[in-house]
């Protein structure tokens, strides 16, 4: 009698609800890792279908690459520097005063290669001079973040003259634009990061310290080599996307890079990162991220949404993702996203 | 328990407001095709009374993008325009932007309008070859709201998809200004004088016109020698003295009127009391109406203000709101009809989509030209009131409606030419207006 009663327990323990089914589906391992592709999918599908297959083409999906690929850039560099617990939003006037930098050279020189080498170095010394005053003088990077935010766009101001903005020829900025520049560039910094973040010991340093940072100083990590290490990375992405960022609009201007801090971040998290790190960060996020905006922004153009709509609709599905995003196994111990 | 019920209304909620915004979407811009020739009942009154008016109707639908690079009463009334009056007109479809924050926004913007299979775009940002350029590979039309001062590079005869620049005839803007300050500035200039050049810093040729103009009526008025060059001036990005042997206190205030810095920056100057003039190269009068209030509240005194405008419902209440000391909160403003700057953009642009560049967009010598229009000086409450109702977007009662628009169309006047146009809108000022609206 007593086994019957326990076979029918059994039996009633496994009858789940929808709602039990999806908590079990959402509480599982994969399912953060493949949401936001699902979700960028199922968008493009949607999209593609609404637009009768135009939002298929070749040229629509590589525009909207091309409109992703400077806040990817940067959201794929800034995950290190996330993912140790570190936050920092001057990346935009980091990449601002880079490609200032850029452009002045090639102003001098005429020579697209130093005008390349330039803004790099420039964007990765900016960042390396972030990352010593907050582990030299023990300051946050936030608060480092925000007071140099203004030191850098004054400087680019500065730099920029009266004009607000100086030009290079079109033509050149087009020439790279068309010559796959861009795209190997990006790829090539993109697959680094990927290899770096996922398969090296340096990027698992940094997940762990993001996790938890007491944890892994008494395993013997450093956090201040790592933050050096994460703010280099960072530094090289944003530097790459200064050039794209020259090559969009021919141009530097005292506006570009403004807030691409913000934007970077909401990438991240659209992307199912947390901006505060931990064991689950990853390079990616920020590009799925970027791409899912991107298509929102051509998609929903493409359907016939007026542009009020469109920021209505794209706040609706941001929020929506989010929240789904924000779902997390309660027995792990990882850091509280959102 | 109830923290997950919370988190699941929520995402019921979420999830159909997303389903119905979509849909709702969708439709309104499904509907546009079918519901064309349908107005609202404000605007079937307007055609009503419009029927001995000109208007086209072309066969092929014709869509273009609007790259705004503002969020502003001006940006609201020219969307109502275009969207509600224009398009149904013509047969045009307007694509409008959100506010473009700079130019990688304004060439995503295009890159997108081109995909949605737009015939041309209006640029009220950017104004730069490359954006012509990339019109011009996908077989674009392109106009800038602007001058080739401050967009040289669109200059280039082989941008033939360029159908040319528009906008304020920025000296007469300028002489203006000049001329008020030179009619209400005390004989002795002890009131102090605050000037917000806005974005002259970084080029904006109407701000730079505007505070060129004031400095140098300024000088004039008070035969003032200034230590530093009016360039230098100008081209501040900080406040700066504009230290001169008389020892009048004039003040230069760079900076965007959009960001947030501007306001608490200008507060902090009105409230020192060293200014009873506040003149502004850009559209600021209502920013800085509460500050203005208050310190006349506080120290007693009367700051004159003088701004540019665009007419609508915030002008009015400004000019019909008194500050403390019994005058209006605004003293002076330019204003420029919204409609007419836009029609002489759709115009040139329609002409161009229709194959009339060269015959009505060049210039003698085979360059882009440059189309000017005129703003109305505002001075009084009175003179307000008489253009109560002009481009008024609930009534639909635009200045610039199908008989101003087709008096530039080559559609209509198959022999106009540049010339012609320009002409045109020289001839609108405020006396002519006046006659055209009664």
């Amino acid at each position: 009698m007593e086994d019957t009663t326990l076979i029918k327990d059994k039996n009633t323990e496994l009858k789940l609800n929808t709602r039990e089914r999806i908590a079990i589906l959402r509480s599982n391992r994969y399912f953060l890792l493949a949401f936001p592709f699902v979700s960028l999918s199922l968008i493009i599908l949607i999209l593609g279908i609404a637009t009768q297959g135009a939002f298929f083409k070749t040229s629509v999906l590589t525009g909207v690459l091309s409109q992703a690929i400077i806040i990817g850039t940067c959201a794929t560099g800034i995950s290190f520097v996330y993912s140790n617990g570190n936050l920092d939003i001057s990346i935009g006037a980091v990449l601002g005063l880079g490609a200032t930098f850029g452009v002045l050279c090639y102003t001098a020189t005429e020579s697209v290669p130093l005008m390349i080498i330039t803004s790099i170095l420039a964007s990765m010394l900016l960042m390396l001079f972030n990352c010593t005053m907050s582990v030299v003088f023990n300051i946050k990077t936030i608060t480092v973040a925000i007071v140099v935010t203004q030191i850098y766009g004054a400087l680019s101001t500065i730099f920029i003259g009266g004009a607000g903005k100086i030009d290079i020829d079109y033509k050149i900025a087009a020439a790279l634009e068309d010559g796959g520049f861009r795209y190997a560039a990006f790829f090539i910094y993109f697959i680094v990061s990927l290899v770096v973040f996922h398969f090296t010991k340096v990027g698992r340093t940094l997940r762990m310290l993001g996790g938890n940072e007491n944890c892994a100083k008494q395993t013997g990590m450093s956090n201040s080599k790592a933050t050096y290490i994460s703010f280099l990375m960072a530094g090289l992405g944003i530097g790459v996307a200064s050039i794209f960022s020259i090559i969009n609009v021919s141009a530097v201007s005292v506006e570009t890079g403004s807030g691409l801090g913000m934007d970077v971040m909401l990438a991240t998290v659209l992307g199912g990162m947390s901006i505060f790190g931990g064991s689950r960060s990853n390079s990616y996020a920020g590009l799925v991220g970027a791409l899912t905006v991107a298509a929102l922004n051509k998609g929903l153009l493409m359907v016939g949404v007026s542009s009020a709509m469109i920021q209505g609709i794209r706040g609706v599905i941001f929020l929506l993702l989010v929240y789904l995003n924000s779902e997390r196994q309660t027995l792990l111990p990882s850091r509280m996203q959102f | 328990m109830e923290v997950k019920k919370l988190k699941k209304f929520f995402a019921v909620l979420l999830s159909t407001s997303l389903l119905t915004v979509s849909l709702a979407g969708c439709s309104s811009s499904s509907n546009e095709k079918s519901t064309e020739g349908q107005e609202s009942n404000n605007v079937t009154e307007v055609a009503e009374t419009e029927t001995q008016e000109q208007s086209i109707s072309s066969d092929k639908t014709y869509v273009i993008g609007i790259a705004e690079a503002q969020s502003n009463d001006e940006v609201t009334i020219r969307r109502n325009y275009l969207e509600n009056y224009v398009a149904k007109k013509y047969n045009v479809k307007f694509i409008f932007s959100e506010q473009c924050s700079d130019d990688a926004a304004t060439k995503s913007f295009i890159e997108n309008c081109i995909d949605s299979g737009a015939d041309a775009i209006i640029d009220f940002k950017s104004g730069t070859a490359q954006m012509a350029q990339l019109c011009k590979d996908n077989g674009l039309i392109y106009t800038f709201n602007g001058n080739p001062l401050g967009s040289p590079t669109l200059m280039d005869t082989s941008l033939d998809n360029f159908a040319g620049f528009v906008g304020a005839d920025n000296v007469q803007l300028a002489e203006q200004f000049a001329k008020w300050l030179d009619e209400n500035a005390s004989e002795d200039g002890s009131e102090g004088f605050l000037v917000a050049t806005s974005l002259a810093s970084t080029g904006n040729q109407q701000h730079v016109e505007i505070t060129r103009a004031i400095l140098n009526g300024l000088r004039s008025k008070y035969g003032l020698t200034y230590e530093d060059n009016i360039q230098d001036l100008i081209a501040a990005t900080n406040n700066m003295d504009a230290k001169n042997d008389k020892g009048i206190q004039i003040t230069v205030y760079p900076g965007s009127p959009n960001k947030e810095t501007w306001l608490p920056g200008v507060s902090s100057l009105i409230q020192s009391g060293k200014y009873g003039v506040f003149m502004s190269s850009g559209q600021t009068y209502n920013q800085s109406a509460t500050v203005v209030n208050e310190v006349e509240s506080a120290l007693n005194m009367n700051i004159k203000v003088a701004s540019v405008a665009a007419l609508g419902n915030t002008l009015t209440t400004a000019f019909n709101t008194q500050d403390p000391s019994g005058n209006p909160s605004v003293d002076f403003v330019t204003v420029k009809s919204v409609s007419i700057s836009t029609a002489a953009l759709f115009a040139i642009t329609y002409n161009a989509l229709m194959g009339g560049i060269e015959q009505s967009a060049r210039g003698a010598d085979g360059m882009p030209f440059e189309f000017k229009f005129a703003m109305i000086g505002v001075t009084s409450p009175d003179q307000l009131a008489q253009m109560e109702g002009w481009d008024d977007k609930d009534t639909q009662n635009w200045i610039a409606n199908t008989n101003l628009i087709d008096s530039m169309l080559v559609t209509k006047n198959p022999d106009i030419t540049t010339d012609d146009i320009q002409n045109f809108l020289n001839s609108l000022n405020f006396v002519t207006i006046k006659t055209m609206m009664e």
